[in-house]
């Protein structure tokens, strides 16, 4: 079965993100990158999937500049075969229409049986690349796959999808399909010999024109959105009771002028354990929280 | 009529309830056609669906359009993505609104990849610029920073909104709009099918899945009272969780351990019972939307992280907090069974 996992070089948002305020982007200076962690079990899955079905090749596929060879490389490392990375200086500030457009372009010229993309990237946050490339390859998509199981001849897949509150829906579709991954199997260390093969490997250049593509089709020219801008998050506002009226109306002034935003420190609700248990329950379901 | 423009809500109905999201961007929705000075409508896609307009119509829609058909009844990614990218490419929307549920994560980026068009998702904040343009507004880079987002012109623009963050409206029942009942054709061969349904036990699903928590710490103090932080969890729908003093003195296994050497969570709900805060538990549940906590010790360092701080017994609070769950339940399913 051959298998093209879309992987994408993101920042590691578990280090520090600082915003440059005056450009209002991210101040890229000290990121450290990494592959999108989604995107990392999405090609373990596919390596497991190949071992399992004992013939087949895995290939990645990315957009970017040059550095994001450092991330195919490492998908490399991890038992993938092939590597094509879609580098055109046409190609920068994509949305996520244009990537899965570029992406489900370069993938029709490759030989596959299933496609598989991270449910979503963790810099944008969109979750949205793998609808668009198996829109534009008129395949089947099933979404947040948390589970893979092919059948015995490689015709179909039976995928356990995530839904909320830990729920799961056993979805089957026909092949080729395009499957977006959510959670699967940890993605394994690579040995230190497989990581120097992977740095001996070749990897496949495609620019625009190789692709056949426009240059006012591609990037940000051929672009739906456009990022305005990108600024330190709000602080989270926070929830309070509705204001006692047993309090001093200067309590009461002082709590909504607040706006729901204070320390969270100090919130106490006191009295018998009876009258706390009723409150707190109370307070619990005006706030949604209780399964009624 | 032909109803060029204006704002559409995409409407999610399960098993025949309207989702409140879906009345929260009607409500917003409202606003946005006001300032623009456009219609606004809301599509409900489903079987049986009929009752489910008039909500909607109390809270501002000035056009509800019902795509009915047994077919619908419940969500079906692609005949879904049909019948509402048919509907949106005939009335031409400026703006198409989702939830951001599971089902708007789903069914968005498929409609927004079949009409071509541009999607922000999981935005918080919707307002409109002086050209009459969408800036939506959502979190990044892990939440680390927030974007501001546009769709300059591919239209409709398309967002899906987490839920919860606009408020619903005060319904006005006087308000009347025109209603279409659709029958969308439905036809072509289905690529993907539903076989299964598996539902979670919060007893057994990963703590990291987990919406609500109820987690025991050193000052549940023996075996027996273990099972008041069972029991609450179970009255609760919640799934157990444990401080490493309570893996170690067994009362709970160590795959419900929270915290530096045990898992991360991030739950709408987490209830501490007994648990002093140690910076080794806090760190695997400091995420936590609402935190509750119940100690003994006025000073515990995990009333410095809670929402809702209970300083008293856990053996005089916990039995109180699961009768008076289990009376509010009892007459929620009394009312029901009314209805």
């Amino acid at each position: 079965m051959n298998i093209v996992v879309c992987i994408k070089q993101v920042p590691d948002t578990d280090g520090p993100v600082s915003i440059d305020t005056s450009t209002k982007s991210i101040d890229d200076r000290y990121l450290a990158y990494v592959v999108n962690p989604y995107d990392e079990i999405a090609v373990e899955e596919a390596v497991q999937l190949k071992e399992s079905c004992g013939s087949g090749q895995v290939t990645v596929v990315s957009m970017g500049d040059s550095s994001a060879e450092k991330a195919l490389r490492s998908c490399l490392a991890v038992g993938a075969d092939r590597a094509v990375l879609l580098c055109d200086p046409a190609f920068s500030g994509p949305d996520s229409y244009i990537s899965g457009a570029i992406l489900a372009k370069a993938i029709s010229f490759l030989d596959y049986d299933l496609i598989l993309c991270g449910v979503r990237a963790i810099d944008t946050n969109a979750g949205q690349v793998g609808a668009v490339v198996a829109e534009l390859l008129g395949i089947p998509l099933v979404s947040a796959v948390a589970k893979i199981e092919v059948s015995t001849d490689c015709r179909r897949v039976t995928v356990q999808r995530k839904l909320e509150r830990g729920d799961r829906e056993v979805v089957e579709a026909e092949l080729p399909a395009l499957l977006t991954i959510e959670l699967g199997h940890k993605p394994r260390y690579p040995s230190l010999p497989s990581r120097l093969a992977a740095q001996r490997k070749g990897i496949d250049y495609y620019d625009a024109a190789a692709l056949g593509l426009l240059p006012d089709e591609v990037g940000s020219a051929g672009s739906k959105t456009t990022v305005l801008s990108v600024s330190p998050p709000k602080p989270k506002a926070r929830k309070l009771f509705a204001p006692d009226s047993s309090l001093s109306p200067a309590e009461r002034m002082r709590l909504l002028m607040s706006g729901g935003i204070q320390e969270k420190e100090g919130n106490f609700l006191e009295g018998a354990p009876r009258e706390v248990a009723s409150k707190l329950v109370d307070f619990l379901n005006s706030e949604r929280l209780l399964p009624l | 009529m032909p109803s060029e423009g204006g704002v559409c809500v995409l409407a999610e109905q399960r098993g025949g309830q309207l989702q409140e999201v879906s009345l929260e961007l009607v409500s917003e929705g409202r606003k946005l056609a006001d300032k623009l000075g456009e219609q606004l409508s809301a599509v409900v896609v489903g079987s049986d669906i009929a009752e489910l307009a008039q909500p909607l119509i109390h809270l501002g829609a000035d056009k509800v359009w019902l795509l009915d058909s047994p077919l619908l009844a419940t969500y079906c990614p692609e005949f879904y993505t049909d019948a509402l990218a048919h509907l949106i490419e005939t009335n031409r929307p400026t703006i198409v609104l989702s939830g951001d549920t599971a089902i708007g994560q789903d069914l968005a980026p498929r409609l927004a990849a079949r009409l071509k068009t541009g999607l922000v998702t999981e935005c918080t904040a919707l307002s409109l610029d002086q050209e009459g343009l969408v800036v939506l507004t959502k979190p990044s880079y892990g939440g680390k920073a927030s974007s501001t987002v546009v769709c300059p012109k591919a239209r409709p623009q398309m967002a899906t909104v987490k839920p919860r963050i606009m408020d619903t409206g005060t319904p006005d029942p006087s308000l009347t709009a025109e209603v279409v009942k659709l029958t969308p054709e439905c036809s072509g061969e289905l690529k993907t099918k539903v076989v299964d349904f598996i539902k979670a036990d919060p007893k057994t699903i990963s703590l990291s899945e987990a919406e609500s928590i109820v987690a025991g710490g050193g000052g549940t103090g023996s075996t027996e009272n273990w099972r008041l932080i069972e029991e609450l969890a179970e009255a609760l729908g919640a799934s157990v969780a444990a401080s490493r003093v309570a893996v170690d003195a067994r009362w709970a296994g160590s795959d419900r351990q929270v915290g530096q050497t045990g898992k991360t969570v991030n739950p709408k709900l987490y209830i501490a019972c007994g648990i002093s805060g140690a910076i080794q538990h806090t760190m695997g549940m400091k995420d936590a939307k609402m935190i509750i906590a119940i100690n003994k010790d006025r000073n515990a360092p995990i009333f410095k992280l809670a929402d809702v701080s209970i300083v008293g017994d856990l053996m005089e609070i916990v039995p109180a907090i699961i009768q008076r769950l289990r009376e509010l339940t009892k007459s929620s399913q009394d009312s029901q069974g009314v209805a």
